[in-house]
């Protein structure tokens, strides 16, 4: 069973991703802030990371940056609002995120681009 | 464990006072036994002391005459004592002692001393001025109760000052004990609360990713009480904090998802007849109680409330009215803006930008009538409408912006320039060039800005007439650059006749190939 690792503080947003995913078959980890989220990355095995940028004491570029660091074969997929900073956005894709997804999102959809990376 | 605390405590307070008074007693009160004399003397009677005169053989002198207080001849006054020794020197040949008793029993000089030392120490006795026989005043006055000087008065009330202390202090007592009190009532409900809310999230997050996920809008159109009512008990939705946060989740996802997902949500909010506490919202007396209400009928498209929301749009509360105006625009389905012409109060940056946000979005599916603000009483309303005219791109209100001119206070005149210099229009240069000639010169620097752009000879005629006025430094840039543009002849000859060196700065500056837009 592929396990993924969701970021986000908004505990109704990564309840609803979480449910979401669980209904396709994946485990998933869930974590509601940065530190939490580089504890997982070094020690579960994973095989995606969904995260949000904004998220409490280490934001979603620094987790980028560690997980390519430690773990560069793990896909990434961010979330994050429209209206959040171009130049954060840019060097997320520059990083080589897998996916980014403009919230406001619809679930169905992140499922369809999950299901996309998991299998290429 | 508290009882057992003050006892103990209590208990150390009397060994410490206790210790002290030992300590105490080892100053000596009286220097040496002629001092002691003396002070028996001054002293007179003391309480437990009495003395009697004895000879080498013990026979006790027994005289009822001399101030002697019983029949076997005890005297309490020392100087008596005395006294009758020495008189009994003189007349008989035996050898008289005085004898000291404390309590009827025979002591040595130096028990005695050291019993009226404790008698000192304890204020037992009060000490008998030598002489004058007059009191110690200080030790007596450290003795006695204060009394008020004059009747009527009270012992702490007649100290005003006092009173006044022993009220601050209380009062500050009374404050912090009842801020105290209050913070512990306030964060306990707080609390409390908090832990409802989280309580009540996990209630909800379950049964609300259940059918947003596994029906759909159909099915969660037709779903029957029964089962609605087991993800979302009818018991829960009684209780207004549980009614609150699933609100609050539902707008927060609203706003949050996209697609057939909003539609679900709008459904379900129906579905948990959530509208009506919505819709009830609008009446409370709470501004933001009602702003609340607004967002939740604007957010979950409740269009049967749109009767009570317009009831707001001219609100004295500034929140109040720039929602209600965004909920009117947002879901009516055939309001114009006529009702935006009768507002009362004058509209804020923020409120256009959030109108403009909303009109630009329903211009291009209906006739908003956006003239209908040219013709409001508030003036504000009618600059809207002149922005919207120029944002939009409104051309063929045009017409009626030139009948608006001529009778609008300089504010407006500016607008309507700024609008037809912003859609480029050279057929209403005749409103520019009259600009140009008003006394307000912050209309005479748009005029001049927009004659650049809509300007004709006849413009550039006006424009050499305010140069030859000395504008100041900012005005003859705008209108030099206007002149350039216009007419670059009569931009020359002006430069030639007034070698000034504003005019060749400018001149400089309007020539040099980067600095030219700038």
């Amino acid at each position: 069973m592929k396990k993924i690792l969701i970021i986000e503080d908004d505990l109704l947003i990564s309840s609803l991703v979480q449910f979401r995913l669980r209904k396709d078959g994946y485990e998933t980890v869930l974590v509601k802030d940065g530190n939490a989220g580089i504890v997982a990355i070094d020690t579960e095995t994973l095989d995606l990371i969904i995260t949000d940028v904004m998220i409490p004491f280490k934001n979603g570029i620094e987790i980028i940056h560690h997980a390519r660091k430690t773990k560069p074969e793990v896909p990434i997929i961010v979330l994050s609002s429209l209206g959040e900073e171009e130049k954060i956005v840019l060097e997320a894709f520059n990083l080589g995120v897998a996916d980014f997804i403009p919230k406001p999102f619809n679930p169905n959809e992140l499922a369809i681009r999950v299901k996309r990376i998991l299998k290429s | 464990m508290f009882a057992k605390n003050a006892v103990a405590f209590v208990f150390l307070l009397f060994l410490i006072t206790k210790t002290v008074i030992v300590l105490g007693q080892d100053k000596a009160v009286f220097a040496d036994s002629i001092s002691f004399a003396g002070f028996l003397i001054n002293q007179g009677e003391i309480s437990g002391l009495e003395f009697r005169l004895t000879d080498s053989s013990g026979r006790i002198f027994l005289d009822s005459s001399l101030n002697v207080l019983s029949e076997i001849g005890q005297t309490a006054d020392f100087k008596t004592a005395l006294l009758l020794k020495d008189s009994l020197l003189r007349s008989d040949s035996s050898v008289w002692e005085i004898q000291f008793l404390v309590y009827e029993q025979e002591h040595a000089f130096s028990a005695v001393r050291e019993y009226v030392s404790n008698l000192l120490r304890n204020g037992d006795i009060e000490v008998t001025t030598p002489d004058t026989n007059v009191k110690d005043y200080i030790s007596l006055a450290s003795k006695e109760r204060y009394t008020p000087l004059f009747p009527g008065t009270s012992v702490y009330g007649g100290d005003y000052k006092m009173v006044i202390v022993i009220l601050t202090i209380s009062l500050f007592v009374l404050f912090a004990l009842g801020m105290i009190i209050f913070m512990l009532i306030y964060k306990t409900r707080r609390n409390r609360k908090e832990k409802l809310q989280t309580l009540y999230d996990e209630l909800i997050i379950a049964p609300l990713s259940e059918i947003l996920f596994e029906k759909t809008l159909d099915e969660l159109e037709s779903l029957s009480d029964e089962e609605l009512y087991s993800n979302f008990p009818a018991k829960q939705l009684k209780k207004s904090l549980y009614t609150q946060v699933l609100v609050g989740r539902i707008l927060a996802l609203n706003k949050k998802m996209k697609g057939d997902f909003k539609l679900k949500l709008k459904a379900l909010y129906r579905r948990l007849k959530l509208e009506k506490a919505s819709i009830e919202k609008l009446k409370s007396s709470k501004w933001d109680t009602v702003v609340m209400g607004l967002v939740e009928i604007n957010e979950m498209d409740l269009k049967e409330g749109l009767k009570e929301v317009k009831k707001l749009v001219n609100s004295p509360n500034f929140q109040i009215r720039s929602q209600a105006v965004a909920t009117v625009l947002n879901l009516s389905d055939d309001v114009d803006l006529s009702f935006l012409r009768d507002q009362a109060y004058p509209l804020s940056r923020w409120q256009q930008m959030n109108y403009l946000r909303i009109i630009k979005h329903l211009n291009s599916s209906r006739d908003l009538h956006i003239n209908s603000l040219f013709s409001s009483k508030n003036q504000s309303i009618r600059m809207f409408g002149y922005k919207l005219v120029r944002i939009l791109g409104l051309v063929d209100l045009l017409a009626e912006l030139e009948e608006k001119f001529q009778s609008s206070a300089d504010p407006e005149k500016i607008e309507i320039i700024k609008t037809f210099e912003y859609l480029g229009v050279p057929s209403e240069m005749q409103l520019v060039n009259a600009g140009l000639k008003s006394a307000n010169l912050e209309l005479v620097a748009i005029a001049a800005k927009a004659a650049g752009t809509i300007g004709d000879d006849s413009t550039a005629i006006i424009i050499g007439e305010i140069l030859e006025n000395a504008p100041d430094f900012g005005l003859k840039l705008i209108l030099l650059r206007s002149l350039l543009n216009l007419n670059g002849d009569l931009y020359r000859q002006f430069i030639t006749d007034n070698p000034t060196s504003d005019s060749q700065r400018i001149n400089n500056h309007l020539l040099d190939p980067l600095l030219k837009d700038v």
